[in-house]
């Protein structure tokens, strides 16, 4: 099972150097790659090296957030906490709808922040999803045979 | 006793392709695949909601991919008509940009023998087909794990029993 965790945090790793790439070289077809999932709009995405990255400020916090959980599950276990999950799912819908409303100001840095917040408490449902998944394919494939 | 994943599956499915196929609800897509991961939640709602058992976090991983991959297939099939609605004009901007002094020759009558033999609708089918059955798995899998995570609330060993049949009261012989 540590090894799928690798496995997971390599992809991750991955999708996220993509999404770093076209800020350091020239690199459309990255930017390509990532415009049927994001709207790409330069004054709602970080930038880097004087270039905005391949997915909006929102999508970076979903997506780093994810590799450093990741990361951080792979060190020590973090437990699954449905409050936590409902909690942050709520400060990302809420700092979506204020990019509507405006209620506060509309900065990157709080989508980043909530994106981020929200991959952290999801993490661990995701890993503990995808091992019982694992278990459940494992236990059919033994009853078949 | 657990019931089938399919009827779920379909429904998030038809969901999924629906709201990523027509014009502007795809929008929704933009923010971080709402369709993909909707569809696989609301399938996760809808087996949560019926099932008599526990739903684990792991079934609701296989539901979503099942959805994810029911979802890609639909999206490939509702996204036809819209697609040969949308082509002509496309083609005609297409033509409008080729018109342009700085386009190559050789690119230009590429582009353009593309365009009339067709292959550009069915090439662009069958990589929106892949792209979105890449995209659906990882992300309806996703919904399908935070749907059952939001919406399962009994324990382990909870079981629903259904109610006894209703049974007619006998009949009274008329004194």
């Amino acid at each position: 099972m540590q090894k799928l965790h690798a496995c997971l945090i390599l992809f991750t790793g991955l999708w996220c150097s993509a999404i770093l790439l076209p800020t350091l070289i020239s690199a459309d077809a990255l930017r390509l790659f990532f415009a049927p999932i994001c709207h790409q709009i330069p004054q709602r995405s970080l930038w880097l090296f004087g270039k905005p990255l391949a997915v909006c400020a929102r999508c970076s916090g979903f997506y780093f957030g994810f590799l450093a959980a990741l990361t951080l599950n792979f060190v020590c276990k973090i437990s699954t906490r449905k409050g936590v999950l409902c909690g942050a799912l709520g400060i990302v819908l809420l700092d979506a709808l204020n990019g509507i409303l405006a209620v506060y100001p509309d900065l990157a840095l709080f989508r980043f922040g909530s994106a981020t917040l929200f991959s952290f408490a999801v993490t661990p449902f995701l890993l503990q999803g995808q091992r019982e998944a694992v278990d459940l394919i494992g236990k059919r494939w033994i009853q078949r045979l | 006793m657990k019931n089938s994943m399919l009827i779920p599956a379909l429904i998030g499915g038809l969901i999924l392709a629906s709201g990523s196929a027509i014009p502007v609800l795809k929008l929704l897509n933009c923010f971080c695949c709402a369709w993909l991961v909707l569809g696989g939640t609301a399938a996760a709602y809808l087996y949560v909601k019926d099932a008599s058992q526990k739903i684990s976090l792991g079934e609701g991983a296989l539901l979503g991919a099942l959805t994810g991959m029911i979802g890609s297939v639909l999206h490939a099939l509702l996204s036809v008509p819209f697609r040969m609605f949308m082509t002509a004009g496309i083609i005609e901007q297409v033509q409008e940009a080729l018109d342009r002094p700085e386009i190559p020759e050789e690119a230009r009558d590429f582009v353009l023998s593309i365009l009339g033999s067709g292959g550009f609708s069915i090439i662009g089918l069958m990589l929106g087909f892949l792209f979105m059955l890449v995209f659906a798995l990882i992300f309806a899998t996703a919904g399908g794990i935070i749907g059952v995570a939001i919406f399962e609330k009994r324990k382990n060993g909870d079981v629903i029993v259904p109610p006894p049949p209703m049974i007619p009261p006998p009949e009274v012989p008329f004194a």
